[in-house]
């Protein structure tokens, strides 16, 4: 057993830490995790009714049409997995940096209960019918204020948890999550409001929509999986994040820019050409903290990069931390005209949004979660091949999906592009690459079944009662 | 259950060795503090110079009235789109249909096939024969029993339409309805002769019936335009164009 441990009283008082949080942090990890599987299977399942509508085609099952399986899929991807997820690590991260035990996580539990009921009523109301039909605000109109309160409880919470700290220093991680903390019930009022509330124009209402998606990846997703790469990089490294510079630099860049993208989507729309140029200029300028970003994680990182090898937090954070680079100069390259123009109507939407979503996102939380419950639970993950099947499972029908998606788009955007040829041709020029992101998605689902499964005898307390943690390679450190 | 046992556990035995991964976990993540690298700053330069760069063309000085960038739009292949030419009888009769969509329509509906009472116009004598008549039913109306392509009307009213309509929209109209419903295809109703109709039966104070109605031979006078093809014979122009049966 390696030995470098501080005094006992800090093992103590994290290990009690780690025990005040453990209900709110696993209720949300568990219904995040249940939402993944069903957000999964939507997916596969709206993917085979883009090119074979047939699939499923019962008359019992007529709501999976793809006009409703997809919103659905997407919802519950977005609110039932990610942000879940996401908030049940950033709960985690806070009482661990704050260095202070919770008092009240009945608060959270309440609120984790009502954003679940708000996601189901959500998912529901799209199946029946009910969809507004609007990316990833595809809830019926009567959702938006039960997740908005339930997100701001969770908000308070962690913003009186904030004032309770320890004094110490206040960790970059701390600041991510304050952001995602303040920016996601900002964006997501804004969102509602201006799309739902008090429309304006048609144009207005598309240019709000593709600004929060944008917003959405920038400034909630983004931070939250930040928090958690600089958490756990460091952490699993010991040694210290490499400087704090940088990670001024990245955090305070990412804050300005983040809320300006999105639009660029438009780009020789009939907007005021300022909106778009203004959007694409955001994610070109996003460049800077990314660099800063992945300059600070690789520098932490130097020398070690075998620890990727062994330990599964780190694993799933660095293919998520790559991805979020990957993610960001590919959304700056995007924001020029040729690229662009071939981008914006087609099926690289959908590339893009689960490189975001699935591919930096869910990683860093998948490996945060192979670090936090076993802390949380009292014993090890059962088996370290199982992480590895989902981890390789994951990457490859990530990395899958999100080229067959793109590269389809681009096929397909070149062949709308041509003015003199049926339209006919540009939807079947998709048809091959809609048929690959099917098979892509076996792939997901295998994964993500394995750990719902794992994850599930984790929460039942059937992991080994051992002192080794569960490793994917050799090595002899704490993952 | 399970839950209770394990807190138990942490509250009675709480010994290091019962945290068992917290305890092998490496201290809490601190920052270091190295300084920004030349090449990083350079690299945020070119960033900044390129979206700078970037938002100076595209933004369209920030005006909310442009919308197009250069470039953005691709040039369509030359295409050749033949815009319909429009004859001077087509834009003539265009100006009636859109006096019948306006006025007729509810009643006649727009196939012309009338509904329940109202009687259809859908080769009607009425509209095909005599053009005096027809003016006088627009302008002043229709009422009592008559008879419509053998089939009895008579329970409803046709309004007056003298005070809404002016005479080239009743010359439009009517010419439409000849057209469209009538079949008469070769000869227009000009507004001059509606302004003849007008002058003879304007003043007159009664809704017509099929006794007040002008004889079905007889046509308003006044030329075909000029733009009418075929050109319209000399003086007595529609009496004459009109074959008399
Ligand atoms: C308010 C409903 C109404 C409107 C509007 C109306 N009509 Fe009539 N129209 C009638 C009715 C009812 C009769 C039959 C009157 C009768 O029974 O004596 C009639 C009779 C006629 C007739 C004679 C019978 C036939 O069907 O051939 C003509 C021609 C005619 N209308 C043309 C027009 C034209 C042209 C317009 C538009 C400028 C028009 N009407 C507008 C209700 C209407």
């Amino acid at each position: 057993m390696p030995e470098d441990n501080p005094a006992d009283e800090d093992v103590l008082h994290r290990a009690a830490i780690d025990r005040s949080v453990r209900l709110p942090v696993l209720f949300f990890f568990t219904s995040a995790a249940a939402w993944l599987a069903v957000s999964v299977v939507l997916g596969f399942i709206q993917s085979m009714k883009l090119h074979s509508p047939g699939f499923l085609d019962f008359p019992c099952l007529h709501f999976l049409q793809y006009g409703r399986s997809n919103p659905a899929f997407m919802g519950a991807l977005v609110y039932g997995w990610a942000i879940q997820a996401g908030l049940g690590v950033c709960i985690w991260l806070m009482a661990r940096l704050c260095r202070a035990e919770i008092k009240n996580p009945i608060t959270l539990i309440v609120a984790g209960h009502f954003w679940n009921i708000g996601v189901l009523l959500g998912v529901l109301g799209i199946f029946t019918g009910h969809s507004t039909s609007i990316e990833w605000l595809a809830f019926p109109k009567a959702v938006w204020p039960i997740l908005f309160v339930a997100y701001s409880l969770v908000v308070v919470w962690l913003f009186t948890l904030f004032q309770r700290r320890k004094p110490g220093e206040v960790y970059i991680s701390v600041l991510y999550i304050l952001g995602a903390c303040l920016w996601f019930p900002w964006i997501y009022l804004t969102a509602n409001v201006f799309i739902h509330v008090l429309p304006g124009s048609p144009i207005a209402k598309a240019a709000t929509s593709a600004w929060y998606l944008g917003s959405m990846t920038y400034l909630v997703l983004a931070p939250m999986a930040l928090a958690s790469a600089y958490y756990f990089i460091p952490k699993i490294l010991g040694r210290p994040i490499y400087s704090s510079y940088l990670s001024t630099l990245g955090f305070w860049g990412l804050a300005i820019v983040g809320g300006w993208t999105g639009i660029q989507k438009f780009m020789g729309g009939p907007l005021p050409a300022w909106m778009p140029a203004v959007s694409g200029a955001a994610v070109i300028f996003a460049i800077i903290p990314v660099c800063a970003i992945a300059v600070n994680h690789h520098m932490t990182l130097r020398g070690q990069h075998k620890l990727i090898e062994s330990s599964p937090t780190m694993r799933f954070t660095a293919v998520g931390a790559a991805a979020f680079t990957f993610y960001c100069v590919f959304s700056a390259l995007n924001a020029f005209y040729p690229l662009g123009a071939l981008t914006q109507l087609s099926q690289t939407t959908m590339a893009f949004q689960l490189l975001a979503v699935y591919g930096f996102f869910s990683m860093c939380m998948f490996g945060a979660i192979y670090f936090i419950v076993p802390r949380l639970v009292g014993c090890e993950w059962v088996s370290g091949r199982r992480i590895r099947f989902h981890f390789w499972f994951s990457t490859y029908g990530m990395i899958s999906l999100v080229a067959v998606h793109f590269l389809g788009g681009l096929w397909q955007s070149h062949a709308y592009a041509q003015f003199d040829v049926p339209l006919e041709n540009a939807i079947s020029a998709g048809r091959p690459y809609a048929i690959g992101a099917s098979v892509a998605w076996v792939f997901i689902i295998a994964s993500n079944v394995m750990f719902l499964y794992h994850l599930s005898l984790m929460v039942f307390r059937l992991g080994r009662k051992s002192e080794q943690p569960a490793m994917i390679g050799h090595a002899d450190h704490t993952g | 259950m399970s839950d209770e046992l394990q807190n138990h556990d942490y509250e009675h035995k709480t010994s290091v060795r019962d945290h068992g991964s917290v305890r092998r976990e490496k201290q809490e993540p601190k920052t270091g503090l190295e300084p920004i690298t030349l090449s990083l700053v350079a690299a945020c330069a070119a960033a900044l110079m390129i979206g700078g760069g970037y938002l100076g063309a595209k933004s369209g000085g920030f005006d909310f009235a442009s919308t197009t960038v250069n470039g953005y739009v691709p040039d369509p292949p030359d295409i050749e789109i033949a815009a319909a030419e429009l004859s001077e009888l087509d834009k003539y009769l265009a100006g009636g249909e859109a006096v019948y969509k306006a006025t007729c329509n509810g009643c006649h509906q727009v196939t012309g096939g009338g509904q329940g009472q109202i009687p259809p116009l859908v080769d009607a004598e009425w509209v095909t024969e005599g053009t005096e008549r027809f003016a006088q039913i627009i302008l002043n109306g229709m009422t009592g029993p008559i008879s419509v392509n053998g089939k009895s009307f008579g329970s409803q009213m046709m309004p007056p339409q003298k005070g809404s309509l002016n005479d080239k929209q009743i010359a439009q109209v009517m010419s439409f309805v000849r057209h469209k419903f009538g079949g008469v295809t070769d000869i227009v109703v000009t507004k001059e002769m509606v302004a003849a109709a007008r002058e003879k039966h304007g003043a007159q104070a009664n809704i017509n019936t099929v006794a007040s109605l002008a004889a079905a031979d007889s046509y308003l006078p006044g030329e075909q335009p000029e733009w009418l093809n075929p050109e319209p014979a000399e003086d007595a122009a529609p009496a004459a164009a009109e074959p008399e049966n």
